[in-house]
């Protein structure tokens, strides 16, 4: 036997290295976002912070603090990491805090937030190496762990993020240790389309709309009669960073963002979600608004403001970052701001007063079509199905009815094409869709992935 | 339980071990075995219990008769007569015989109740009663039998302690898939109360590291693909089986052996030493060499509770005589042999379950075995005139068993004996080679990332193998190396070992063995 103090010392040594190799390997051995990399690094070295929009890549991508602080004279900046639920919305308002002192602190949620009090595993990465507080961390640590139970896997992050080549490894060293110089050469390879602007805002403007996307893609889910609540632990999680907030004496706002109208009509959780968040806000005292509901006169939520189906372009960010900044300074004002948005999830829908989309997909018989669409509740749809051939000439299948089915032999090489229009509103654009062109474009790629 | 929680219990208990009093320490590991089984269910003691005293009682009574029969025989040497005293044996040895074959019936009976009675139910189209098999229940059963049969035959006296025998039945880290211990080997380290030695202690560690390794790197990133191809072997040609089917053996493998080296490193823990029952199998040179190298506590406890007691029966006595005159020596030397060999994996294949596949893949085994046996005075021959020594005939020699062994495997892992001769069948007349390269097997649920770490991991497994074959000893050589070294190796291992292992995300299989 050998059981020395050496042997206890040198065993303990042992484990210590252990535990500091790996985290190394947690720090620099994984993939390193540069974007929540420098925004971190900006938030941490500023302490003038006025107004701060804290959340996911929506606040990243939707606010433009240049334009918010203009107009509203406050110092904006967007805390923003990609993915960001209400447990790393809490580690980020705490590491803001630590330096800064905001007048207001702006908390932005999807409904998406809501439908589990689970984060996702990717937002671990993006954030986690770069909390500076070990007490944010591990609180934020066992926060996600707490609702998933994978102890070990956080504890072991470079497992499921590892570094794919050696200039990963060298961009995760560059980014913490230099972080200008490596983000600079980091972004000649971005995405040309999006820049960083500084105050946390990514500005993304790319050539293209998500029409095409909404188009193809929005097809609406058939509400499965879930019950969509707030779930207990994100009401609890809301109650803490409402106690974090007034613990700072900074003034708290919730909003909702501004979503997609495809997915407002298209998405049974969107609405209920927004409305059950309200409902516990008002509740709690916590001042909250829904700018999914918000008035076109406020802002025009149309497709042309998106790139994706989530993300505004930065047209659209800056249209909506003034939108916001007018509604921010008669909210801080002590003005009735309610009027500019729906007062209902009914009002909304009944004022949705055109077909945001249509979809054709196969019945259940041979050769039989079901056709529908993304509308507002007062909106009567009627459908004209046509054959439209290679050579982009049309065969009239059948003129507008309120029918959306059809039978209907589709030759090879055609498409059967559905246009779809508020009935009898002769000057409205038709929405269409082409099957099986559109379909297999989106569901035959889903279904082979 | 997880694999980690198993980790975890084994080391809390340990710690629990060394700061209890010396004395009752094997009371400790009583209760921690006991709270360990009644975790798996409740529901599952009474099996145990029933073995436990039964057992006990049986062995005890076994014993007990023989020490009246050699007392009286002592007391009353002088007036008993030949005829007596071979009476009061006689006697002796009914009572011990019926006593033992009732213990022995009662335990396989319920054994066999448990674990083929849906099978056989199903014959006749009856209801199954539902019985869940009780965890460990074939490892214990043996390990008591092996006791029985070992008192019976008056290799050792009973144990006298109900308590230290419930410890040597029910040790928690050999209750879910072994090693069958032996009472002689085991019981006493089982009760000795062990002090704390730091050095036993970073072995067994190492050893757990090990096990968790070959389990949770290896065998747990192979299973997706294994159960792929298994389960849709109508999508594969004969290439993608067989490579469904070398991935079963390195899953199996390490998924048993993997699980033995960490219940046998929680074991040390404790300063305990399990029964050894992996040799390094896949570098046997014959099939025989192989099961003396797979599952070794299972090969021996046949070998010497069957294959013996069969193979030395007097109708197998008077069979090889009557060979001797007819088919010469050779043969009628190694006819019991070959048939005991037959008899042991029909045995073996049906504890693996009762199931055509199981059957074949047995008797698959017992038949190679079994003609192996007779054909050894002629192989011996061929050896004397022939350059068998070589490295190239030893080579020759482990590739061949490789292949014979996997062929096996098709019979063992598919669930239906028709399945496996398909799979076999498309191995050899259909093997559809592009599909090796046209993207198949990227799809076989495995991403290159874990197609490059199980290369790797297979690659130290080999490596750590290749140098036990060759009488190394792992951890004496790695305690024997500087701290700079022996720090670094470990360090990289470890880490390796975190960066890779399945963790909540990926497969997490139970071990193999454990529903046997």
């Amino acid at each position: 036997m050998n059981n020395t103090p050496k042997r206890f010392i040198r065993l303990a040594a042992f484990m210590l290295a252990l535990v500091l190799l790996v985290c190394l390997a947690n720090t620099y051995l994984i993939q390193t976002d540069a974007i929540s990399c420098v925004i971190m690094k900006e938030m941490l070295a500023r302490d003038d912070i006025e107004l701060c929009f804290v959340g996911s890549s929506v606040v990243r991508d939707h606010f433009n603090p240049a334009i918010i602080s203009e107009i509203t004279g406050l110092t904006a900046f967007n805390a923003a990491f990609p993915s960001a639920s209400l447990q790393a919305d809490i580690a980020v308002t705490e590491e803001l805090f630590k330096k800064n002192d905001p007048q207001w602190t702006v908390l932005v949620v999807e409904p998406y937030n809501f439908n589990t009090a689970k984060e996702n595993p990717e937002t671990e990465y993006m954030l986690m190496p770069h909390l500076t507080d070990w007490r944010v961390k591990l609180d934020y640590y066992l926060r996600l762990c707490k609702e998933d139970g994978f102890y070990l896997d956080r504890l072991l992050i470079f497992r499921d993020f590892f570094a794919t080549s050696l200039a990963d490894v060298a961009k995760a060293i560059g980014l913490r240790h230099n972080t200008e110089a490596t983000f600079k050469k980091v972004a000649e390879g971005m995405d040309p389309s999006t820049t960083y602007m500084g105050q946390g805002f990514l500005r993304n403007t790319p050539d293209y709309t998500v029409e095409d996307d909404v188009r193809r893609q929005m097809a609406r889910v058939e509400d499965p009669g879930y019950v969509y609540e707030l779930l207990e632990p994100s009401k609890e999680m809301l109650l803490e960073y409402k106690a974090l907030c007034e613990e700072k004496g900074t003034n708290l706002l919730v909003v909702v963002f501004p979503n997609h109208t495809s997915h407002m009509l298209s998405e049974p959780e969107c609405l209920p979600y927004s409305r059950s968040l309200m409902n516990f806000c008002a509740q709690n005292d916590i001042p909250c608004y829904n700018f999914s509901l918000a008035k076109p006169e406020l802002v025009p939520l149309l497709d042309e403001y998106y790139f994706d189906l989530y993300h505004m372009n930065g047209t659209g960010a800056d249209l909506f970052s003034e939108a916001f900044a007018r509604f921010f300074n008669l909210y801080a004002a002590g003005e009735d701001v309610s009027g500019l948005f729906y007062a209902s999830d009914e009002e909304y829908l009944a004022s949705i007063d055109f077909i945001v989309n249509t979809w054709l997909f196969p019945a259940q018989e041979e050769n039989a079509f079901l056709a529908d669409c993304n509308r507002g509740s007062l909106v009567q749809p009627e459908y004209r199905f046509v054959l439209r051939r290679p050579d982009g000439t049309e065969e009239l299948v059948r003129d507008y009815t309120p029918d959306g089915g059809i039978t209907a032999e589709i030759p090879e090489g055609c498409d059967l094409r559905v246009y779809a229009r508020p009935q009898g509103n002769e000057e409205a654009e038709p929405v269409y869709y082409d099957y099986p062109t559109d379909y297999d474009a989106y569901y035959g790629k889903k279904l082979a992935e | 339980m997880s694999l980690f929680t198993l980790m975890a219990f084994g080391v809390l208990c340990a710690g629990l071990y060394y700061v209890c009093p010396l004395k009752l320490r094997w009371l400790l590991l009583l209760a921690v075995s006991y709270a360990f089984y009644a975790y798996h269910g409740l529901s599952a003691l009474p099996y145990i219990l029933l073995t436990t005293l039964s057992t006990w009682a049986g062995a005890l009574m076994i014993g007990r008769i023989a020490q009246k029969s050699k007392a009286r025989l002592r007391e009353e040497k002088a007036t008993l007569d030949a005829a007596a005293k071979k009476q009061i044996k006689a006697r002796a040895k009914t009572r011990q015989r019926v006593l033992f074959w009732a213990v022995l019936l009662v335990n396989f009976g319920v054994l066999a109740v448990i674990k083929y009675s849906d099978a056989v139910l199903s014959l006749f189209s009856a209801p199954s009663p539902g019985f869940l098999l009780p965890l460990g229940i074939s490892f214990y059963t043996f390990q008591s039998m092996g006791y029985l049969i070992d008192v019976y035959n008056g290799k050792y006296a009973p144990e006298q302690n109900p308590v230290k025998f419930a410890l040597f039945v029910s040790f928690f880290p050999q209750l879910i898939q072994g090693p069958i211990g032996r009472y002689d080997q085991l019981a006493p380290q089982l009760v000795k109360p062990h002090r704390f030695d730091l050095d036993a202690i970073e072995r067994g560690a190492l050893l757990m590291i090990w096990g968790f390794f070959k389990k949770k790197v290896i065998a747990d990133r192979a299973l997706p693909l294994v159960e792929e191809v298994f389960a849709n072997q109508g999508a594969y040609g004969g290439a993608v089986i067989a490579v469904g089917v070398l991935f079963y053996s390195l899953q199996q493998y390490c998924d048993f052996s993997g699980g033995i080296d960490l219940v046998a490193g929680i074991a040390e823990l404790f300063g305990i030493h399990l029964a050894p029952n992996f040799k390094r199998p896949y570098f046997s040179v014959s099939l025989g060499d192989f099961w003396r190298r797979w599952h070794i506590s299972l090969g021996s406890w046949m070998r010497d509770y069957v294959f013996y007691p069969f193979a030395l029966t007097r109708p197998m006595s008077r069979v090889s005589k009557a060979l001797k005159k007819h088919a010469g020596a050779d043969i009628a030397r190694a006819f019991p042999a070959a048939l005991g060999n037959i008899l042991v994996f029909l045995l073996v294949g049906i504890w693996h379950g009762a199931t055509a596949n199981y059957v074949l893949w047995g008797l698959y085994n017992g038949v190679i075995l079994a003609v192996s046996a007779l054909l050894e005075p002629y192989y011996k021959r061929f050896g004397e005139k022939h350059h068998t020594k070589s490295r190239g005939f030893h080579l020759f020699r482990v590739l061949r068993t490789f292949l014979i062994v996997n062929i096996g495997w098709y019979f063992d892992r598919c669930t239906r004996a028709a399945d496996a001769f398909a799979m076999l069948g498309k191995t050899f007349l259909d093997p559809r080679l592009p599909q090796l390269s046209d993207g198949t097997l990227a799809r076989l649920c495995l991403e290159t990332r874990d197609f490059h770490i199980l290369f790797i991991a297979t690659l130290i497994l080999f490596f750590v193998s290749l140098a036990q074959e060759r009488g190394v000893r792992i951890r004496d050589w790695l305690m024997g190396r500087t701290l700079a070294v022996r720090w670094a190796l470990l360090l990289c291992f470890f880490l390796f070992v975190i960066a890779t292992f399945e963790g909540a995300g990926g497969t997490n299989s139970g071990f193999l063995y454990a529903v046997f």
